[in-house]
C-alpha cells in the first residue's frame, strides 16, 4: 500500500483521516461518480421522511395508531437511510484508494422489499376501509 | 482518461467530456431542493403544535437552504481548480453536515408526531 498524502501537509487536513488517509488519489471521475450516488440515497432518505411525515400531517382517513406506526417507521428509516449512505460513501471512497472492489448494496435489498411492503399494506387497509 | 486535452489546461474550459463536476454539482442542487421541500413538509406538522414552531422551522430552513446553494456553488469552484492544477478534490466535510441535517429532520419529526398524538 502506497501512502502519498502522508507528508503532504495540504493532503492532510482532508477528513474524514479514515478514508483520506490511506492508498492514494483515484481517478476524479470515480470521486464524483461516488459522491453523485451518496446524494441518490440522500434523495431517497429525504423521500422516506417526506412520506412519514405527509403521512402524519395530511392523512385522516386512516386509523390512528396504524398511522403514527407507519409514519415513525417511515421516518426513522429515512433518517437510518442517511446515515447508512455515509457509511456506504466512505466505505466506497476507500475501495476506490485502496483499488479494491465496492462494497456490496445490502441496504437496497432491504429497502426495496420494506417500500413493497408498506404498499402492499396500504392498499389492503385502504381496501377493508373502503 | 479521454484521448484529447478536452479544455484540461483551460481553468475555464470544461475538464472531461463526461462533464463529472456539472453533473455532481447538480446533483447537489437536487439534494437542496429535495431536503427544503422535506423541512417545509416538517414545518407544517409542527404547525399543528405551535404555528410559531413552524414559522421558525420554515424560516430556518430558508436560511439553509440558501446557505447549502452558496455553499456548493463553492464546492464546484474548488473542484474545478482542484482539477486543473491536479490535485485533491474537496472532501467529506460537507456530505457528513448534509447527513446531520437529514438525521435532525428525521429526530424532530419522530418528536413532533408524537407529541401530535
Amino acid at each position: 500500500m502506497k501512502l502519498t498524502e502522508r507528508n503532504d501537509p495540504e493532503a492532510r487536513r482532508r477528513w474524514p483521516r479514515s478514508v483520506f488517509g490511506v492508498g492514494t488519489e483515484p481517478d476524479p471521475r470515480f470521486t464524483f461518480a461516488n459522491e453523485r450516488t451518496f446524494l441518490a440515497w440522500i434523495r431517497t432518505a429525504l423521500a422516506l421522511l417526506a412520506a412519514g411525515i405527509s403521512l402524519d400531517t395530511f392523512v385522516t382517513k386512516f386509523p390512528e395508531a396504524l398511522r403514527t406506526a407507519v409514519s415513525i417507521l417511515l421516518v426513522l428509516t429515512g433518517a437510518a437511510c442517511g446515515g447508512l449512505a455515509y457509511r456506504r460513501w466512505m466505505a466506497s471512497e476507500r475501495a476506490l484508494r485502496m483499488n479494491k472492489a465496492l462494497p456490496a448494496p445490502v441496504i437496497a435489498p432491504v429497502l426495496g422489499y420494506g417500500v413493497v411492503l408498506v404498499g402492499v399494506s396500504f392498499a389492503i387497509v385502504l381496501l377493508v376501509r373502503r | 482518461m479521454t484521448g484529447s486535452d478536452g479544455g484540461r489546461s483551460d481553468p475555464t474550459g470544461v475538464w472531461d467530456e463526461g462533464v463529472q463536476n456539472e453533473r455532481t454539482s447538480l446533483a447537489w442542487t437536487r439534494s437542496i431542493l429535495s431536503g427544503f421541500g422535506c423541512a417545509l413538509l416538517l414545518s407544517r406538522l409542527a404547525a399543528n403544535t405551535s404555528w410559531i414552531l413552524g414559522a421558525v422551522i420554515a424560516l430556518a430552513a430558508l436560511a439553509l437552504a440558501l446557505a447549502a446553494v452558496r455553499v456548493s456553488a463553492r464546492r464546484y469552484r474548488q473542484a474545478a481548480s482542484a482539477l486543473s492544477a491536479g490535485e485533491p478534490l474537496p472532501d467529506g466535510t460537507l456530505p457528513a453536515i448534509i447527513v446531520a441535517l437529514v438525521v435532525l429532520i428525521g429526530v424532530t419529526a419522530v418528536v413532533f408526531i408524537l407529541v401530535d398524538l
